[in-house]
């Protein structure tokens, strides 16, 4: 594919053109994800993630900053949600970025979830892997974390932050359970406002009773993001995980379950795929469907009887 | 899988004030179903880059303080010299009359001035879509 060659000739237009074609979830997406793949890994990939509102994207801003003043390049994927109504989206997290528009070492790029629940799509993954065969050196994502659709991102990325906000009303206990689990690193931003210092102590005490790793102690970070403060300390400690990462050889036990969950969701796709157009059509299937709708049999018996026909395994597999 | 390409508008604004005008434009394009990207406050050269790496279909440039005679020709001459041709710009905001040929001489066949109903935009956008890109 010609785009393909000029994307890693560095040009700037087929990369934008690619990440449609993936976004789109077209046919050539096969093609393309084959022909990147030699050229992954080189990446970091640092995952961002919290309520709407938080602050999320400044800090992506503030981060890519430092990042930038290291030498380094940025590939930025910001997720946002599809509105469920009418298909369309708002995507305002570019609108934070402002500073790094002209800077041809970062490549930003928003997009909607479309028709998944939320979270990190399917075509969000594969930008990220495009992004890394590109040659950014840190690629960060952005997802609106709010439930449990969400916490795939964990499965995605090397680090994952969680942002939160001191909120009226909002206390760590009202927390989406998922997000607690999930956070490599914590930040309390909007740290200018009442109440910060009491969250982050409350999650420094929740912390404490439940380390999940013996390898790394989840820090909680105070940032205030518009103001700049808070981000220097917050990016040493995206790199203290890094290298602990590495240090213990997690980082590749996670980059083990990363592939893992890929290609677990590619086969499922493919044989749920396969499964909806066999149930439309006539056969084994549209027979049992007809039963279950009949209420001869329920549907925990009816994948039963699929499982034990080889017939319709065959079908339905090869 | 078929065709799922979706309409990608790139909204900017000339002036860093006057947000709540391309936030309402932004809205009613979401309604339609389109997908919006905010790009907020950006010179000529900014909307090229953001335009570039969001692959949309549309820019839509509200001017408000400026002088659109002198920035649409530097945008469409900006897209001109990285060999962008599928891209399509839409002006909106305060244009003067004498303008409008201007900015019509120029290819700019979008132009929408206060008082403009948003299903005008969206008919414009979706009429000139073109879905093969
Ligand atoms: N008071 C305060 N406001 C902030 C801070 N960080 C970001 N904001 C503001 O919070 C709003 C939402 O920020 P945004 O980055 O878009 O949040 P996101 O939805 O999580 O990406 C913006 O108006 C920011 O300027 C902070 O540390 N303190
Ligand atoms: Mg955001």
């Amino acid at each position: 594919m010609e785009l393909i060659d000029k994307m890693f000739s560095g040009d700037q237009i087929a990369l934008a053109r690619l990440i449609t074609i993936l976004e789109n979830q077209s046919q050539s997406v096969p093609e393309i994800m084959k022909a990147i793949y030699p050229h992954i890994g080189n990446a970091y990939l640092l995952g961002i993630t919290g309520p709407p509102g938080g602050g999320k994207s400044t800090l992506v801003d503030e981060l890519t900053s430092i990042i930038r003043r290291k030498g380094l390049t940025v590939g930025i994927v910001a997720v946002d949600p599809t509105s469920p109504f009418s298909g369309g989206a708002l995507l305002g997290d570019r609108v934070r970025m402002q500073k790094h528009y002209l800077d041809d070492g970062v490549f930003i790029r928003s997009m909607a979830t479309r028709g998944s629940f939320g979270g990190l799509t399917n075509a969000a993954k594969c930008v990220i892997r495009l992004l890394d065969a590109f040659g950014k050196d840190i690629i960060i994502v952005e997802t609106v974390g709010v439930g449990q659709t969400e916490l795939d991102i964990i499965k995605a990325v090397d680090t994952v932050l969680v942002v939160l906000v001191p909120e009226a009303g909002d206390t760590i206990q009202t927390m989406k359970a998922g997000l607690m689990e999930i956070a490599d690193i914590f930040v309390v931003n909007k740290a200018d406002r009442e109440g910060a210092k009491q969250m982050a102590g409350e999650l420094r005490t929740m912390l404490n009773d439940s380390q999940k790793q013996t390898y790394w102690q989840v820090p909680v970070m105070e940032t205030q993001a518009n103001n700049g403060i808070g981000i220097d300390e917050l990016y040493a400690e995206i790199e203290h995980h890094r290298d602990v990462l590495l240090q213990t050889g997690n980082l590749s036990v996670r980059r083990r379950r990363q592939r893992e969950s890929e290609l677990a969701e590619i086969v499922e796709r493919r044989i749920k795929d396969k499964i909806v157009e066999r149930i439309r059509k006539e056969g084994k299937f549209s027979v049992l469907v007809k039963k279950i709708a009949d209420g001869e049999i329920d549907p925990y018996s009816a994948s039963n009887e699929i499982f034990s026909d080889k017939e319709v395994l065959r079908d339905c597999f090869l | 899988m078929g065709n799922n390409k979706k309409i990608r508008v790139l909204v900017v604004s000339d002036s860093p004030g006057h947000a709540t005008g391309y936030y309402v434009v932004g809205k009613g394009l979401r309604e339609a179903g389109i997908e919006v990207i905010l790009g907020g406050f950006q010179i000529p050269p900014q909307i090229v880059e953001s335009a570039v790496q969001e692959d949309v279909d549309f820019i839509g440039y509200r001017i408000m303080d400026g002088a659109p005679e002198i920035l649409v020709p530097r945008l469409v001459e900006l897209l001109k010299e990285r060999s962008i041709r599928d891209i399509q710009i839409i002006v909106g905001g305060i244009i003067p009359p004498p303008i409008v040929p201007t900015l019509k001489g120029i290819g700019i066949e979008g132009i929408f001035t206060p008082g403009t109903k948003i299903s005008d935009i969206v008919d414009y956008v979706r009429s000139h879509f073109d879905a093969g890109t």
